[in-house]
């Protein structure tokens, strides 16, 4: 399967926070068969989106974030498989490579914020390019790309970074927001080391809260769907999944939960395991009954 | 499309068809409707003594030639309903409808469920239980004494349906949400004495299924439903025995819960939701599915168009990750 060509610059020059910053983005795999790519990214000095284009636009977006607990991204499995399987119902997907928090950036615990933020705001103003609706455009992330989406969901209107061009006059609202397997709390039964790595050493209680995406619901944060495995051993449901659903009830947001039995950490979004398949089915359905969805 | 759904969707069809062409006959009873009943109980039923009621069917659709709607109440004589599949996987569910323990309802959830999964290969019985309300002595326990013995029977008939009683499991709607988790969690319990070799034989089921049920007896529980149960001002011990979510220990079964997130007539938090933390709690395998629409009572008419029509699925690759299953799961 081809890597999508299509690539769109974050920042027109030096990234929020990055003076002094040199990195050369490193990719390697986790997978030695050269037929079945799984990579993951690190040092990640060029933040860009991937433009996945489907077969068919119904004119739905989303963003798309790979987890990697915020020390590496995972961009096949949980990136280009779900842009793929995304693609196959029409939807056009924006696979976010984002710069990791621990990796000398200033601000560093906004870093993934800033670079979702800028993502959403290109890809509206960028809207009539890309052939897509600006206000049927969302966001999904796994694991820790899942506590990014969360963080996105709960804190899109945030001021994290000086206005550098007139794209950031444009809203960074995601329409929806999937989260699957995600990390939401930085408090106990968080993943250590995507807390580590977000927070760095000040890990004070009130800053913790303020990374913990449970924590940030509002009635204004938007509909969104949550899946996780019940066995999922990485990232503890309860303090996770199941707070973030709690809190969303809470605030009377629209939320749909799904908790499979089995769903080791990692299932995906994606046509090639049975699991991946079901969390795409699910998804999409949902997607296309909130009316962002056109084809599924 | 292959030729079996072809064929499938004929036989639907022509279902569909024969119940718009007729209407109920006297005992409420339509010629779709599986002739094959099993009375529960040898004699009179425990707790029985005095009582003297006759089932009433009474159909509730708008409009009976679109949809039939049925409900009974005054269930003098609880039964099995036999639902055969034309190609029998070898498992088994146990069906007990909803209807706020003061009626069972027969159309939607029971039978168009049964029917749904008879195409997955799976035997369905459908318990028409007693309501508690009825004058039996021994009102709470009136649903899941049927609910042990119905298990049993169907363990006892296993030879005779071609069913394998390791794979017998129960699914449960509502009100019978709560007749389902009483059994999960009390099948053990001594509720009637003893009375025939049937009463034997082991009344743990091997998976529950949970739909948007009743839980709890306590905050947050469906009035009705309580009221009917326990009677009016029930004592905090009888609330806290009935309430199930406080009794999931190891020997609770593997178990599936659907609901929707706007459900306002059984409020998700207090019962589906508490139920799958204790089954955590417990260890005991278990998955949810919370639609963030559908409301309550969905079975499969109300789902239609809607994505929580895809429970029937959802229960079936769970029962067949499960080994429970064995048909053709899409």
């Amino acid at each position: 399967m081809a890597d999508p060509t299509e690539i769109v610059r974050l920042w027109p020059s030096t990234p929020p926070g990055g003076e002094g910053v040199k990195l050369v983005t490193k990719m390697e795999s986790f997978s030695q068969n050269l037929a079945n790519h799984d990579r993951f990214l690190r040092d990640v000095g060029d933040p860009h989106l991937w433009v996945c284009r489907p077969p068919k636009p119904d004119g739905s977006a989303v963003l798309v974030i790979a987890g990697g607990g915020y020390t590496v991204i995972v961009i096949d499995h949980e990136g280009f498989e779900t842009a793929r399987r995304l693609n196959a119902a029409g939807v056009t997907a924006f696979v976010l490579q984002y710069r990791l928090p621990g990796e000398g950036w200033a601000n560093s615990a906004d870093v993934p914020l800033q670079d979702m933020q800028r993502a959403m705001r290109l890809i509206r103003a960028n809207a009539k390019r890309f052939a897509i609706d600006p206000t049927r455009l969302g966001v999904i992330g796994f694991s820790a790309g899942g506590h990014m989406s969360a963080t996105l969901a709960t804190r899109y209107d945030e001021k994290v970074y000086a206005p550098v061009d007139a794209a950031d006059q444009c809203d960074a609202r995601p329409a929806f927001a999937g989260m699957i397997y995600p990390v939401i709390t930085m408090g106990p039964g968080t993943h250590a080391d995507s807390r580590d790595r977000l927070i760095g050493s000040d890990q004070s209680a009130a800053r913790l809260e303020a990374y913990s995406c449970d924590k940030r619901v509002t009635p204004r944060t938007v509909p969104s769907f949550i899946s996780f495995g019940g066995n999922d051993t990485l990232v503890p449901p309860w303090p996770n999944s199941m707070a973030m659903y709690k809190a969303l009830v809470t605030a009377n947001v629209p939320v749909e939960l799904h908790a499979f039995e089995d769903g080791p950490h990692g299932f995906g979004l994606t046509g090639d395991s049975p699991k991946g398949e079901l969390n795409a089915k699910l998804f999409l359905a949902w997607g296309a009954r909130g009316g962002w969805f056109k084809s599924a | 499309m292959d030729r079996r759904t072809v064929l499938g969707l004929g036989a639907a069809t022509l279902a569909t068809m024969a119940a718009r062409a007729e209407s109920m006959k006297p005992d409420g009873s339509l010629s779709t409707d599986p002739t094959e009943t099993i009375p529960l109980w040898p004699a009179t039923p425990p707790g029985g003594e005095g009582v003297h009621l006759t089932a009433r069917i009474v159909e509730r659709s708008p409009d009976p030639n679109a949809y039939h709607d049925r409900y009974v109440d005054s269930v003098g004589m609880p039964i099995l309903i036999v639902f055969r599949p034309s190609r029998p996987d070898g498992s088994a569910i146990l069906l007990c409808p909803g209807g706020g323990y003061v009626r069972t309802v027969i159309d939607k959830e029971a039978f168009e469920s049964a029917r749904r999964f008879n195409a997955a290969g799976i035997t369905v019985f459908v318990l028409r239980y007693r309501l508690p309300g009825e004058g039996w002595a021994n009102r709470s326990d009136v649903p899941l004494q049927d609910a042990q013995r119905a298990l049993r029977l169907i363990r006892s008939y296993a030879d005779h349906y071609g069913i394998d009683s390791s794979r017998v499991g129960i699914l449960g709607f509502s009100a019978g949400g709560h007749v389902v988790a009483s059994l999960i969690t009390r099948h053990a319990d001594t509720v009637y004495s003893v009375s025939d070799a049937a009463d034997r034989i082991d009344a743990r089921p091997a998976f529950a299924g949970l739909m948007y049920p009743v839980v709890t007896m306590g905050d947050g529980t469906h009035g009705g439903s309580r009221a009917m149960l326990l009677g009016a001002n029930p004592s905090p011990q009888a609330i806290a025995e009935y309430s199930c979510e406080r009794h999931v220990a190891s020997a609770v079964p593997p178990t599936f819960l659907c609901l929707a997130r706007d459900d306002e007539a059984v409020p998700p938090l207090a019962n589906g939701l508490a139920m799958y933390e204790a089954l955590a709690a417990a260890k005991i395998p278990s998955e949810l599915h919370v639609f963030q629409e559908g409301g309550h009572g969905f079975g499969i008419r109300l789902a239609a168009g809607k994505p929580c029509a895809s429970w029937p699925d959802l229960f079936l690759k769970w029962g067949k990750e499960g080994g429970w299953f064995r048909g053709e799961v899409h």
